[in-house]
């Protein structure tokens, strides 16, 4: 990669110890699942081995919920990989709609915590820029409308390619502030937006994005 | 054990698994994924200990603890935890929490810490008995 300069790096690590903690919070609770569960299994044989019966009802259970955290540790630690690997190298090409969505999914535990839901509508525009600088300005977008938000709200986003340009459309359908302007964008966000060169439009209900197709 | 537990936990299938394992050691077990309905039961019901985890939606953990502390003194609340930090350990001690545990736990270290909770109330109850029983010899004069 290019060398970033001092606010670029500050904010791509900052998106990054924030997934980070995210990721690891959601793996904690996937392993005291997975733990909880081979405990049951563990009481159920030292049961067995005391001429006990084995409930099959209760072993059946344990070992489904077992395989369902590990489907949901799995997708989580695809998520981050996919994520890590946009580093791979300076300018990306990738589907918009599938990288915000990406985003989406890494602020998963932010929105199930304020109880909002986030959808991202399928789209083909394609896109070549910084990846994971687009990335953590979606990320960061997406953690402050969800601080700004009431609880129990929606978020829906859309892609769409304009010509040169492509854009990222985020609306709340009750028309709620989705960004509080004398704080987004900050420092760390401008610096994002200028090496992007993204052009935000905010009305209430509404954050409209447009950025290049092609950054090169 | 007998021991009255209260869990609460957003993650449906820990808490289901763990009041479960807690159920077969003898132990009372009520359940909630939200902190709101945890200070009503709080209030219904007479627990030896609760366990709370720190992160909910509604309310956070610490709120909850807070809250709860507020309702009544002597509960013994044990914060269990995916998303352990110093920092919130510490305030979470500061404001009243028996102990800090990380996910995921040892049930026979989880279970040693609620008969530690239960022993700690038994003996505030004791104390408060006691001091009742002083204040009314001192006003009866007997």
């Amino acid at each position: 990669m290019e060398p970033l300069n001092d606010t670029l790096d500050a904010a791509c690590l900052q998106v990054f110890g924030k997934i980070s903690a995210a990721v690891s919070h959601d793996l904690k609770n996937v392993l005291a699942i997975v733990n909880e569960n081979a405990g049951l299994l563990d009481d159920l044989a030292l049961r067995a081995a005391k001429g006990g019966e084995i409930p099959l009802d209760r072993l059946n259970v344990a070992t489904s919920r077992m395989l369902k955290q590990v489907k949901r540790g799995d997708a989580v630690l695809k998520n981050l990989n996919r994520f890590a690997h946009t580093t791979d190298a300076p300018l990306l090409q990738g589907n918009v709609a599938e990288t915000v969505a990406l985003m989406v999914d890494l602020a998963g535990r932010q929105a199930a915590m304020r109880e909002t839901v986030l959808t991202v509508a399928p789209d083909a525009a394609m896109i070549s820029t910084c990846l994971v600088y687009l990335e953590s300005f979606v990320y960061l977008l997406l953690r402050h409308a969800l601080e700004v938000l009431p609880r129990k709200e929606s978020v829906e986003i859309a892609v769409a390619a304009e010509g040169e340009t492509v854009c990222i459309r985020l609306v709340n359908p009750a028309g709620l502030p989705l960004i509080q302007d004398d704080v987004f964008p900050g420092a760390q966000e401008k610096a994002l937006m200028e090496r992007l060169k993204i052009d935000l439009q905010a009305l209430p209900g509404t954050v409209a994005l447009r950025l290049p197709a092609s950054l090169a | 054990m007998d021991e009255r537990v209260l869990l609460i936990d957003d993650e449906q299938d820990f808490m289901d698994v763990l009041a479960e394992r807690m159920r077969d050691r003898g132990m009372r077990v009520s359940t909630t994924t939200s902190a709101v309905e945890a200070l009503d039961k709080a209030d219904e019901e007479n627990f030896d200990a609760i366990i709370l985890d720190l992160m909910m939606p509604e309310m956070n953990g610490l709120e909850a603890l807070t809250r709860l502390r507020e309702k009544n003194p002597d509960l013994q609340i044990i914060l269990l935890t995916g998303h352990a930090t110093v920092e919130k350990g510490i305030e979470a001690m500061k404001l009243g929490a028996l102990d800090f545990l990380e996910k995921p736990i040892d049930i026979q270290a989880l279970n040693a810490k609620i008969k530690e909770a239960k022993a700690h109330k038994m003996l505030l109850v004791e104390k408060r008995t006691e001091e009742a029983i002083k204040n009314i010899i001192g006003c009866k004069g007997w």
